[in-house]
């Protein structure tokens, strides 16, 4: 981490900063005003071009994300996803692939040949199948219009390459940007990057709007991650991307006056998007929580509840932020809330161990001791049973 | 296994709890009794004590080796104070008051604690602890864990911390290594390391 921002930076990390163009904005891409003509369907550059070099490298990229560790395999997911760039892009949609990586931050990201990444962060964080859509739509949208091959010719026209460099390092999440300096250069070319992003916003929702979605679901998302992000003060102060972007209000109000164009038809298929995340929302929360972000997570998981009400996995996720946060009142909030998580549906086994860590901390063994056999009862294969078992025998 | 020792020092910037510093040196820990950490160890080989760490900590740590730095290493922290960070990157002025210790903990929040420290130094999201147990450690009651990881540089680590909180501080020995080879290539000594633990300070 550390030492590697000392090193210079790998080839392989470079090229993920140049050559993703994401939704956030963390990995802004970065715009020319001299556009290159959208792709046609099945286009492949020749290899003696700059271009062709440049998808030669990110080929490399993609078989290291293919086999990657973090990488999740679930074939129904993947094909669901696969599904949805279909619908979205019938002419495109055999020239790209999409990859879901295990990163519990909201983002999604297209390179030039045609690799998606997908994270879960942005999974967990869509409320329907449309919302995902929208981001899908958008990254598509950089896809055909090249915004990759753009911003690469851009920053060799422009010799911007030092600041380049430092953003691949961000964009491939290896550490700090730099210094100062380089700081305030990045923050230039966050702002020259909107266009872009506009463009890739305009294509994606009408890419959404036309496969049958609800187009508002572009700008709902955006509201939900101003939401988070406000919810967090303190690291939203200290972010220097925030301070030097501020252009979620702007994005998030130009995609609704565009779904207010394109009118109030469209479908969320917000059923059908919670049973396909279904495998793997457990996991997805649990991230979300190790990020100890707890503002902002409580943000989303209140948010969750307002979508699925009654719902004792959720439940039980607020209430862990309750207990790991440990403020004033925090473990008695905590404790009525798992009380209300496994008396709701589906309750996580772990609600019952969470209670009676907190009914041990208090004191109360006898209490303390029903939850730990309620969680071994209701978990006999847990991986954890030696030290629960010794917490009961202790309270014996 | 070239392919994979090339894999794992690739990824030397971003191993476990092992920010180093361009060019540090090491210093020879002789297999016999040291003092380290506020830890008296017994070591039946002899070690390498990285001198320059990049992580910091209330409480006073060193990383030893035997193989290599990304390869395999046992941390010492000798006595976390309450409502402090069990280690952190230096430098890091992050106001995060979510990863401290608190005297009180019980084993199992304590482990919660190592892997939500683990992934964010190390910037993964696979980290986890199991077989949780109680162990004795320092000449105290603890208890000891199961641990893995995988790095930004993609490769499977395995671990293994010993813990105790002693007179409301947190002592924790942790090592660790490449899952392949460098963990369980000197799982053994590790061992004999840990279990030879007295406290100190």
């Amino acid at each position: 981490m550390i030492a590697s921002a000392r090193r210079a930076p790998s080839r392989r990390h470079v090229l993920r900063g140049l050559c993703a163009c994401s939704l956030v904005g963390l990995t802004a891409c970065n715009a020319t005003t001299g556009n290159e003509p959208p792709l046609a369907a099945g286009y492949r550059p020749s290899a003696g071009t700059d271009e062709g070099g440049l998808w030669h490298s990110v080929e490399k990229i993609e078989r290291e994300t293919a086999r990657s560790r973090y990488r999740i395999r679930d074939a129904e997911l993947n094909r669901y996803l696969e599904e949805i760039i279909t619908r979205l892009s019938p002419e495109f949609h055999a020239d790209m692939r999409v990859y879901l990586l295990r990163t519990p931050y909201f983002n999604a990201s297209m390179y030039p040949n045609g690799m998606m990444n997908v994270w879960t962060g942005l999974m967990l964080r869509a409320k329907d199948e449309a919302q995902l859509a929208a981001v899908l739509g958008h990254e598509i949208g950089h896809y055909t219009q090249r915004h990759s091959l753009s911003r690469f010719r851009d920053a060799k026209a422009r010799n911007d390459f030092s600041v380049f460099l430092n953003m691949g390092l961000a964009a491939a999440g290896v550490g700090a940007v730099g210094n100062l300096t380089n700081l305030m250069l990045v923050a230039g070319m966050f702002a020259y990057s909107r266009e872009h992003e506009r463009e890739a916003d305009d294509v994606g929702v009408t890419l959404m709007t036309k496969a049958g979605y609800r187009p508002m679901a572009a700008s709902e998302i955006w509201q939900q991650l101003i939401d988070e992000s406000e919810a967090d003060k303190d690291r939203r102060s200290q972010s220097l991307m925030f301070a030097s972007h501020p252009a979620e209000q702007e994005r998030m109000a130009t995609l609704k006056a565009k779904a207010e164009q394109l009118g109030n038809g469209g479908e969320g298929f917000a059923d059908r998007y919670r049973e396909k995340i279904r495998s793997i929302r457990f996991m997805m929360l649990e991230d979300e929580l190790r990020l100890r972000q707890y503002d902002r997570s409580l943000v989303l998981i209140q948010r969750l509840q307002k979508e699925t009400p009654g719902d004792g996995e959720l439940i039980y996720c607020e209430a862990e932020i309750y207990r790991l946060r440990e403020g004033k009142d925090d473990l008695k909030l905590a404790e009525t809330t798992y009380e209300r998580s496994v008396q709701a549906a589906n309750p996580p086994p772990q609600a019952w161990r969470s209670l009676g860590l907190i009914q041990r901390r208090d004191g109360r063994h006898d209490a303390a001791v029903q939850s730990f056999r309620k969680y071994l009862d209701l978990r006999p294969d847990a991986e954890d049973r030696a030290i629960i078992t010794s917490y009961m025998e202790k309270a014996a | 296994m070239t392919r994979f020792i090339k894999h794992a020092r690739h990824g030397a910037v971003l191993a476990l709890l092992l920010i180093i510093a361009a060019c540090a040196p090491f210093s020879l820990v002789p297999a016999s009794t040291n003092d380290v950490a506020n830890f008296r160890v017994d070591a039946d080989i002899a070690w390498n004590k990285v001198n320059q760490l990049r992580l910091e900590s209330s409480a006073p740590l060193a990383y030893w080796t035997v193989d290599g730095p990304s390869l395999n290493g046992m941390l010492f922290i000798g006595g976390v104070k309450d409502g402090q960070p069990v280690v952190k990157v230096q430098g890091d002025t992050t106001k995060d008051n979510a990863l401290i210790f608190r005297n009180g903990m019980t084993a199992t929040e304590i482990v919660e604690l190592w892997e939500a420290t683990t992934a964010k130094i190390s910037q993964t999201t696979i980290a986890k602890g199991s077989n949780i147990e109680g162990a004795t450690f320092g000449g105290t009651s603890g208890f000891k864990f199961d641990f893995h990881y995988v790095t930004k540089d993609e490769v499977d680590r395995s671990g293994i911390g010993y813990a105790t909180v002693k007179d409301g501080r947190l002592y924790l020995i942790f090592f660790s290594g490449t899952k392949l080879h460098h963990y369980p290539a000197r799982l053994a000594s590790a061992k004999r390391i840990i279990e030879s633990a007295r406290i100190t300070g």
